[in-house]
């Protein structure tokens, strides 16, 4: 791979990057670090050389030998803390995030009774190190195009980050054939496991088309191909600031190449979670951080394993919806007795579910599903209700004359209607079909479809909007939409979900920050997570008493992890 | 490439992947991997000779002693394919190296 840059050129243009990006939040600068407030099991400063004392600096601690990593982020003073209740006494390698700087590998000895000291001191990145550190959406940002070209690339991170085309050296031809053979692996394909679907070859047998040439040449004009290093300035963020630096962040380091998808938090404390290419339903504890995998039968050999989306009904069960598998797979967490129930065509071509909402079954003892593909291309999404007691798919068809109700994510509101979500960057409506009645109504919006969403107590449905980077929310009494831009461009919104006091929380594909939108007065805080991870769904843990904060989980679906944010400032 | 996966532990995890996921599991023994649809030489473009320095015997996706996790059919370690990749397929795009 060649991965050189030109040293010069990368480091002058780094540390002057952040005028020339996007929109960054105003924060308000914090007095004090609300960490210094508690018992601190480790503190210090990072200070550089160019720099001096370093504000927004994500500073990581993982005791040797545990899955559990504890981050927190340096003040605009340089300090950190981290709660002596969160770091037992040990040997903890320390690490850190800031894009353009590294650390030596570092250590610090905790022992109980008082805080240990150590000061960071970050030296500047090499310019491979450099480009390395770029998130997708700093290589956007970075990359010049058209925004109809950048929105391109952001299908690439669905299974992969853009180092991947980015770092190639293939030319508009070669990457034309790539692009082509990327629609014909499965959802859940990754690089890891290149599922393809089960008509790969059939459909792979013509030349690529003039959309997939189209982006391959424009990759091929990004990337490596006939050049030594990018022929554009790599650019990357500011560092947090602020409040957005008032954080603890805790990092659970999933085994065997887990690939998390969705997670949802339990009345008990659990997070449990489903996995994109694995047939299991899989449960963290989150105060231990071992990790239980309650495995689904596979129905459809040679087709792709794993799971999208995981509900819980109010009567505790854990349901998934098994992709390429076309099954519903449910548990009982008490027994940790595993059924499936199949989609009706199922073993027709490659029916497949994604999406599957049994929060609200307990109105009408009914969950709403969709499946995809099947033996009708004219009719290949199909949505259902199914019957719990009895296991009965029934159809709800789109009103007459109308197209497929085609969806991405479902959400159901709390009388049990559904919400569908296309994610298709011309999508100017979203829908909800009636639980009781099957008629659907379309939602306008300017463009941007959506993506994922959550219902909150006031019954209005929050949802992402991928493409068109904004977060929205529809609320039925008055029939409005209000859509949010995100502070940061191309960042690939994937779901946001309302706290029902104060917050709005939402995680991009893109960015590795998490967003807080403070519903009364619009400001955004956006928190930096410690390593890239590819979020996707989140949920919102709600503040424990009157005045709290709330938190939000969510996971790295590409690299095996479940992370909690939990601010220390409203 | 710093924080990545040597080819050699990628294959080796490749072979692990299809038994995956077992610890900490409860009847975990009863996962079996799935048989995965691969391409064909002809629409994998395939070719028996390398490009470059590219070739099989230096792609993750290699399976000794001549087999492919993607192509079907016997593969030579000295032949390619435009999915040659000088990533870890372990390195699923998620950045890691100086954080
Ligand atoms: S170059 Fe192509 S055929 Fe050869 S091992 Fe890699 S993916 Fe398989």
């Amino acid at each position: 791979m060649k991965s050189t840059t030109s040293l010069g050129g990368v480091l002058a243009r780094l540390f002057f990057a952040g005028a020339g990006l996007a929109a960054w939040p105003a924060l308000t600068a914090s007095p004090a670090m609300a960490q210094a407030q508690r018992a601190a099991a480790l503190t210090g400063k990072v200070s550089s050389l160019e720099e001096g004392a370093m504000e927004g600096v994500v500073v990581s601690a993982k005791r040797k030998g545990s899955t559990i990593m504890v981050s927190v982020a340096s003040n605009a003073q340089g300090q950190f803390s981290f709660p002596a209740d969160r770091l037992e006494p040990g040997v903890y390698d320390v690490t850190m995030r800031a894009a353009g700087y590294v650390l030596a590998p570092t250590t610090a000895a905790i022992a109980a009774g008082g805080p240990a000291q150590l000061d960071l001191k970050p030296t500047r990145a090499t310019k491979d190190q450099y480009a390395l550190q770029l998130s997708n959406a700093e290589w956007i940002l970075s990359a010049p195009g058209t925004p109809q070209q950048k929105l391109s690339l952001l299908r690439c991170f669905d299974c992969h980050g853009l180092q991947r085309p980015i770092f190639s050296n293939k030319n508009a031809q070669e990457m034309a054939v790539t692009v082509q053979r990327m629609t014909v692996h499965t959802a859940n394909a990754s690089p890891n496991y290149p599922f393809f679907q089960y008509d790969a070859v059939e459909k792979l047998n013509r030349p690529p088309s003039k959309g997939e040439e189209d982006v391959g040449a424009y990759i091929a004009s990004i990337n490596l191909n006939g050049r030594d290093t990018w022929p554009y300035p790599l650019k990357t963020l500011p560092r947090p600031k602020g409040k957005a630096n008032q954080v603890i962040i805790t990092t659970y380091d999933l085994p065997d190449l887990a690939a998390p998808h969705d997670t949802l938090r339990d009345k008990e404390g659990n997070v449990w979670f489903s996995d994109f290419q694995h047939q299991f339903i899989s449960k963290l504890d989150p105060k231990t951080g071992k990790v239980t995998r309650y495995p689904v039968p596979v129905s459809k050999p040679g087709f792709p394993t794993g799971g999208l989306m995981i509900t819980q009904d109010k009567d505790g069960n854990i349901w998934e919806g098994m992709m390429g598998q076309a099954q519903i797979a449910k548990l009982n967490p008490k027994t940790g007795e595993v059924s499936i129930l199949l989609a009706p065509e199922w073993d027709k071509g490659d029916t497949r579910f994604t999406m599957i909402d049994a929060l609200h079954s307990d109105v009408d003892g009914k969950l709403w599903t969709k499946t995809n593909g099947g033996p009708d291309p004219q009719h290949s999404n199909k949505l259902y209700q199914v019957e719990l007691a009895t296991g009965k798919f029934t159809e709800v068809l789109p009103p007459a004359g109308k197209r497929d109700i085609a969806a991405y994510g479902l959400v159901t509101d709390l009388e049990n209607n559904v919400y569908g979500l296309d994610n298709n960057a011309a999508q100017k409506q979203i829908w909800r079909t009636n639980a009781k009645t099957g008629e659907t109504k379309y939602i306008d919006l300017p463009d941007g479809g959506g993506r994922r969403g959550h219902i909150d107590s006031q019954n209005r449905l929050w949802f992402s909007q991928f493409y068109a980077n904004r977060y929205g929310m529809y609320d039925p009494k008055t029939d409005k939409v209000t859509l949010w831009e995100l502070p940061t461009s191309y960042a690939g919104a994937y779901d946001v979900q309302y706290d029902d006091v104060k917050y709005v929380w939402g995680a991009d594909m893109s960015t590795d920050l998490v967003q807080r939108m403070d519903l009364d007065s619009g400001e955004w805080t956006s928190y930096l997570l410690p390593i890239s991870i590819n979020t996707r769904h989140i949920d919102v843990q709600k503040a424990s008493a009157p005045g709290g904060l709330s938190s939000m989980w969510t996971e790295g679906q590409q690299n095996g992890k479940i992370v909690h944010i939990e601010p220390l400032a409203p | 490439m710093a924080g990545t996966i040597s080819r050699r532990g990628a294959i080796q995890n490749l072979g692990a992947a299809a038994a995956c996921g077992l610890a900490g599991s409860t009847r975990a023994q009863e996962y079996k991997p799935q048989a995965q649809v691969k391409l064909s030489k002809a629409v994998a473009r395939y070719q028996d000779a390398p490009k470059g320095n590219e070739s099989c015997g230096s792609c993750p996706y290699f399976v000794l002693p001549k087999g492919c996790v993607t192509v079907e059919g016997d593969i030579s370690p000295t032949a390619w394919c435009p999915m040659y990749t000088s990533f870890a397929a372990l390195d699923r795009g998620a950045h890691s190296a100086g954080r």
